[in-house]
């Protein structure tokens, strides 16, 4: 009995040993600084190098990514596309993992979630910054991309993540204050998609707690009164965490299953939905009847970016210059940006109009952004938090 | 000693030693080894590590893993209640399986109900369609239009909104993983009751002993350790299932142990995910090992010999008609109706409106239209959905190719060295997959293979991966039947052809593997049916150009395509039903 | 000159042992039978020798050649060692027919596939089965598959048959017929044979010599005569019984005279001479048939039954206390005169004594008649 314990104990150190052993063997890449901007490109010879390279491999969070790529394909003939669409926790982990073994697949990569972006590829280089000097028709990047919109990341699009309403029961939005949602009318009739499959919406519950000052000032206003703390919670963000969750939140699989249950025709009392802005005009296309409440204090919701790397070390890179630079588009919203140009998403770049209610502009100033530093440093305590309650 | 005693037998090339510790090295390493890189895991900061703890660095040893999952605040949320979760799922679903299927068996096989080869051929189907069928079908049924997206057939015709409990939660995935493990207990107890000799039971009447009382002192004594091993088995698999769980809880937050493992391993959160995988299988293993020590055995199926001769039906009488309508009642609304539904939802043009204008073939044969499933080309017009299918059909068929061979080998190897280390050590360790819940273990190794080992290159992303975690984690099937069809060889069919000097390659095409056809076509079938259902053990594994038709699924279940879902969900039952068709013209047989 | 050869055999079952340093010689030609109890070893022997078993160790030579030796580190694969073997349950294989069975086990590789069937033909027509060749063995009755099993064991024309309890599994009539075939078999042949049973009947039957086994250790080895009258010790005196035999232990006393240990008042006569034991404590093993009983009003045993079996008749014996049992056997005209209850004497005609420390054989008599 002993000698077989004697075994199994040394194998187990033994295999320690190897792990340990291992771990360092894989270590991630180190942090790699940006590619620098803005050096002028021959466009012509990288298009001759994206030949001999033949083909580029885009990982994108969207199924559109399909049809962005179509046209691609006519205007580079010789250098094939091959595109997968793979949600951004799967590409993150398949990256990771891929580049420890040594594999280099990935050129681009089109992604969201800036704070996983930002800790756990961009510093640990495993992605690498690439800004195209100029753009597909010609315009200098640095003219139509904000500055902020090109570093650390290059954003690609935006989309809120906002509050649906359906426009049959309600001839406007029927909230107005995110504390409304604590309110018995709205008991078991504001969904989203579990915080817990959805980092967009985990991020949203951050950022009411980040904001727990702006969330205080907000139940000021919505209850007239001082907003008193339930028992052990810590602040105004967390307290309406608590109270949404008492109040019977509803947590779909889907996203679109939050929209459906929002936008569905015929509906007296149709509930609310915490969802992807987009969505609005395709749903209703389908006969749904959605509406936006952009007017919430103290904010509609966050609105998030998707953003375009190239990946480390590319086994493509010529042919991935070719393929971001044509995935930023040009002026009317076409080539790479058309599946993503439409109402409830905006381009990064400032000379396409956007589709939607609002400006880029005053989307950022009445929604929230995501605070990568405060979700790296703060976030897993509201994310604890809300898997206690 | 031991170890001396192999050497020596290695130099002696008995070829069932070399391929034996071949085996039982490759086990150690994809079965022993991966439990203890799981435990070292659980033992070291994950690279959320430093987010939660100040100071801390990833890869450093610490026991916060463990103390926050088991000892915190958070400890009731992430552990205590999930596992209360998973424990009330594996009871419920079993009692509901083992009453049903011992009840069932027991009219089919013992009384005069008719049709009753008509109910035998269907009562296998729950168990070789993917588990969550009826849980998906239970939905489209139920689902209200206060859980978010269309609701249900309830709710279309006759405006009915069940309540919570009833979409959502404990009793239906008991319901649903219950009648799946129907066919389980119905196969045991229908092997344990044909084999029961009758004498016993008919000199009980003539000592005049009411059907009753029969029934109570000598049948089910009889039968007792049959039911025992497979409420054991179930039980087991119960605390691990996983799709449907993920399905019919997380809509309302309601966790178990193997959703919480997904979620904390889809997180990042590895630390956390592996301590509850431990713990999960920590508890299994507990179960078995109770079984163990109460039944004293951890034989699959006993045989309860006696010379099993005709036998008089028990009369039902008034029972008669009532019982028939039972089991037509249950064949029709848990066995045909599920596949009905999720047939009918594929040919719907939006979901949740049953009319006939809304029919439409787009779903399986239409081009890409943005107006639906986001541009997504129906199923044979799909890309992605036929590139998963010729995956799915590669993996099942592979594994259950390569699963068969191991699986005789290993048999042999068992069968012949009865009672020798290696023997008893390769028949334990084959058995430890089973005690591995299915996402713990894909997780494991995603961690493990991104890296190489030795010659062994990475494996991540590979096909081979795939192959190899199907493979092992079905061992128990296949070393189960490569092990029951050896012993149902005699060793002196082999012998006498070595003495007449046949080598061991000739023997074993020419004796062994004829002789054991039927068995290990069983396990292969098995094998087959569970890797082309099998979802948590790929889900983390699996990579765009690895996709399995399951994996899809779950995608397109979760991106709300369900005429896709549904349709991929109806070719996966088609192929399992047809392996299994075929593989019974080969003369396999579907044992569990 | 031996043909086989086993020197100092030892097999271990996992540390315990089955065969325990066995010497033993077999000559060409001969037909040897190992017999003993189940357990003794018998069987773990014969496959030792056809290499079914990795002894532990000792040599076993064949010939010339040592086909084992531990030593040497020498063994010789079990199909290269030229013997055929027949199991106890034929081990016929089930998914072959008959002509399969046969063909599988031919081994001879450079031959025509002419000469492989007339092989086969040849085989089959000396074990009477031409007509069942396609037949499946479950389709055969035993005695047949019992033949199949002989044919192929003979197809490769093996220098050494192997039997391993052939017959048990057959009833009486039918094994009294294939034991005589096996003997003519064996005369045709003229391989050397070893057969391994635990009946004691077959074993004088079919056997030139007799070797008699116990837990892993060889007994006695002898012709059947000599294992039969002679048996060196307690064992094989009691194993060589039919149906049983009589041991009582006695002490010899002056004028032939033979009191048994158990019975003071009791005595009964023997004939021939002992001079080893005289006086001392010893064990009388004396066969049914070699009793002779008396009518004698005053005698020392009464009769407790009279069992009639056909050609002999059984009698049961009592000692007056009922503390003695003996067994007597003989023609029905010499026993059926008696009566139940009756009062005889009795007198041993011939018997071996034994050492009741031992067991081992002191001396033997017998009457001079």
């Amino acid at each position: 009995m002993l000698k077989k314990l004697f075994i199994v104990m040394l194998l187990i150190s033994v295999s320690f040993a190897l792990f340990a052993g291992g771990s360092k063997e894989a270590a991630a890449p180190a942090e790699k600084t940006a590619a620098p901007a803005a050096v002028a490109e021959d466009w012509d010879a990288i298009y001759e190098a994206a030949k001999q390279e033949g083909k580029v491999v885009i990982y994108s969070l969207s199924s559109r990514i399909f049809d962005a790529v179509e046209e691609f394909k006519t205007l580079y003939p010789g250098v094939e596309v091959e595109a997968t669409d793979l949600p951004t926790v799967q590409q993150v982990e398949k990256l990771k993992r891929e580049q420890s073994a040594g594999l280099y697949n990935a050129d681009v990569l089109q992604l969201a979630d800036e704070t996983t972006i930002m800790y756990d590829l961009i510093k640990k280089g495993y992605v690498v910054n690439y800004i195209p000097a100029t753009l597909i028709d010609g315009k200098k990047t640095a003219d139509v991309i904000p500055a902020e919109y090109q570093n650390p990341m290059l954003l690609h699009s935006i989309e809120g993540k906002v509050i649906f309403y359906n426009t049959e029961s309600y001839d406007k939005a029927p909230v107005d204050n995110l504390w409304d949602f604590t309110r018995p009318e709205w008991k078991g009739r504001f969904q989203m998609k579990d915080p817990m499959a959805a980092a967009e919406n985990l991020n949203f519950l951050q950022m009411v707690v980040k904001n727990s000052d702006l969330m205080e000032k907000a139940y000021e206003k919505e209850f007239g009164t001082k907003l008193v703390l339930s028992p052990g919670i810590e602040n105004a963000g967390y307290e309406w965490i608590d109270r949404i969750v008492k109040n019977d939140i509803v947590l779909t699989s889907s996203d679109g299953k939050a929209s459906d249950a929002a936008g569905a025709p015929g509906q007296k009392n149709a509930p609310l939905g915490l969802c992807v802005a987009s969505s609005k005009v395709r749903n209703n296309a389908k006969g749904q009847k959605l509406g936006i409440a952009w007017n919430v204090e103290p904010k509609f919701g966050i609105y998030k970016g998707n953003y375009l790397f190239m990946a480390n070390n590319a086994p493509h890179p010529n042919a991935a210059k070719l393929l971001i630079r044509y995935m930023l588009g040009d002026a009317e919203g076409g080539k790479g940006m058309k599946p993503f140009y439409v109402p409830g998403q905006w381009a990064s770049r400032s000379d396409i109009v956007p589709l939607a209610d609002i400006s880029l502009g005053e989307v950022a100033k009445a929604g929230w952004s995501i605070d990568t530093d405060y979700v790296y440093t703060e976030g897993l305590k509201v994310r604890d938090f809300w898997l206690s309650r | 000693m031991r170890l001396k005693k192999a050497v020596q037998d290695l130099r002696n090339l008995k070829p069932e030693r070399v391929w034996g510790w071949a085996i039982a090295l490759a086990l150690l390493f994809f079965v022993f080894v991966p439990v203890v890189y799981m435990i070292y895991e659980s033992l070291v900061f994950d690279e959320n590590g430093p987010r939660m703890v100040k100071g801390a660095s990833e890869g450093a040893f610490t026991l916060f893993n463990w103390t926050r999952t088991l000892g915190s605040d958070l400890s009731r949320s992430i552990f205590y209640e999930p596992a209360l979760n998973s424990l009330g799922i594996a009871v419920g679903m079993t009692a509901i399986a083992l009453i049903l299927g011992c009840l069932f068996a027991w009219l089919i096989v013992r009384t005069d109900v008719p049709f009753k080869g008509f109910f035998t051929a269907v009562m296998i189907i729950p168990y070789i369609v993917p588990s969550w069928t009826v849980g998906m079908a239970w939905l489209t049924v139920f689902k209200s239009e206060q859980y978010g997206g269309t609701p249900g057939l309830l709710n279309y015709f006759f405006g009915i909104n069940p309540p919570e409990w009833i979409i959502y939660g404990y009793i239906p995935i008991v319901i649903a993983l219950g009648v799946h493990y129907v066919p389980y207990f119905f196969i045991m107890m229908r092997g344990a009751l044909a084999n029961i000799d009758s004498r016993l039971e008919e000199s009980a009447e003539l000592l005049q002993a009411s059907k009753f009382e029969i029934l109570m002192k000598i049948t089910f004594p009889m039968v007792l350790p049959a039911i025992g091993a497979g409420f054991i088995l179930t039980f087991s698999k119960g605390l691990g299932e996983f799709a449907t769980q993920a399905f019919m809880g997380l809509p309302i937050r309601y966790y178990t142990f193997s959703t919480m493992i997904y979620s904390a391993l889809d997180n990042q959160l590895y630390g956390e995910g592996y301590v509850l995988a431990l713990v999960l299988i920590i508890s299994t293993s507990l179960v078995v090992f109770l079984n163990q020590m109460v039944l004293g055995t951890r034989k699959r199926y006993v045989t309860i010999s006696g010379k099993g001769s005709r036998k008089k039906a028990v009369e039902l009488g008034k029972w008669k008609t009532p019982m028939t309508v039972f089991l037509f009642s249950f064949v029709a609304l848990f066995i045909f109706a599920p596949l009905l539904l999720l047939g009918i939802q594929t040919f719907l043009k939006y979901e949740g409106i049953y009319s006939f204008k809304n029919l439409t073939m787009h779903y399986w044969i239409g081009g890409a239209d943005k107006a639906f499933a986001e541009g997504q080309p129906g199923i044979f017009r799909n890309p992605t959905i036929l590139g998963a299918l010729k995956n799915s059909l590669l993996l099942a068929g592979g594994t259950a190719l390569i699963g068969g061979v191991i699986g005789i080998l290993i048999g042999y190897t068992v069968v012949k060295g009865r009672k020798t280390f290696l023997s008893k050590f390769i028949e334990n360790l084959t058995f430890a997959p089973y005690l591995i819940p299915g996402v713990a273990f894909g997780g494991i190794f995603l961690t493990m293979f991104a890296r190489s080992w030795g010659p062994l290159p990475s494996l991540y992303g590979t096909f081979a991966i795939l192959v190899i975690i199907c493979v092992v984690k079905h061992l128990p099937y296949s070393s189960s039947a490569g092990i029951t069809a050896m012993h149902q060889i005699d060793p002196s069919l082999e012998e006498v052809a070595v003495v007449h000097g046949i080598g061991w390659g000739t023997r074993f095409r020419k004796i062994i593997f004829p002789l054991a056809k039927s068995g290990v076509l069983s396990g292969m079938l098995l094998n087959f049916i569970t890797t082309m259902r099998t979802l948590d053990l790929v889900i983390l594994l699996v990579t765009p150009k690895t996709t399995l038709l399951t994996s899809v699924l779950y995608r397109y279940q979760s991106q709300d395509f369900v005429q896709h879902a549904y349709g991929i969900m109806l070719m996966i039952i088609v192929i399992v039903i047809s392996g299994h068709l075929i593989m019974n013209k080969m003369g396999g047989k579907l044992e569990l | 000159m031996s043909f086989i050869r086993f020197n100092k055999l030892v097999k271990e079952f996992n540390g315990v042992p089955a065969v325990k340093g066995i010497d033993l010689e077999i000559n060409k030609g001969e037909f040897v039978t190992f017999l003993g109890p189940s357990g003794c070893g018998k069987t773990t022997t014969l496959r030792c020798l056809s290499g079914l078993e990795l002894p532990e160790n000792g040599e076993i030579w064949v010939g010339e050649k040592c086909i084992f030796s531990r030593k040497e580190g020498i063994n010789l694969p079990a199909g290269i060692r030229g013997l055929g073997l027949v199991f106890q349950n034929y081990a016929l294989w089930p998914h072959m027919t008959v002509e399969q069975n046969v063909g599988f086990a031919l081994r001879k590789k450079k031959i025509s596939p002419a000469e492989k069937r007339e092989k086969i033909v040849n085989v089959l027509k000396a074990m009477d089965l031409c007509e069942y060749e396609s037949r499946f063995p479950h389709e055969l009755s035993g005695g047949q598959q019992q033949r199949v099993a002989l044919a192929r064991m003979v197809v490769n024309e093996p220098g050494i048959l192997l039997f391993d309890e052939p017959l048990s599994n057959l009833d009486a009539k039918l094994r009294m017929k294939l034991r005589s075939e096996l003997k003519r078999l064996h005369k045709q042949l003229e391989a050397t044979s070893i057969y391994v049973t635990h009946d004691q009947v077959e074993a004088l039957a079919l056997s030139d010599k007799i070797v008699v086994m116990k837990d892993g250790t060889i007994q006695q080895i002898g012709t059947p005569y000599e294992v039969y009258h002679y048996p060196v010790n307690l064992f094989v005196a009691d194993f060589m019984g039919n149906p049983e035999t009589n041991l009582i232990k006695v002490k010899p006393a002056p004028g032939k005279t033979f009191i048994p240990a158990e019975e003071s008042q009791c005595s009964f006569q023997y004939e021939g001479d002992i001079s080893a034991s005289a006086g001392k404590e010893v064990v009388l093993n004396v066969r049914p048939e070699d009793v002779e009983i008396n009518s004698a009003p005053g005698g020392n045993f009464f009769i407790y039954t009279i069992q009639p079996m056909g050609s002999e008749v059984m009698v049961h014996l009592k000692s007056i206390s009922r503390n003695l049992d003996v067994i007597v056997k003989g023609p029905e005209e010499n026993f059926l005169k008696f009566s139940i209850e009756e009062k005889v004497d009795m007198t041993v005609r011939r018997g071996n004594i034994y050492s009741s420390e031992s067991g081992e054989i002191l001396e033997s008599f017998k009457d001079k008649k």
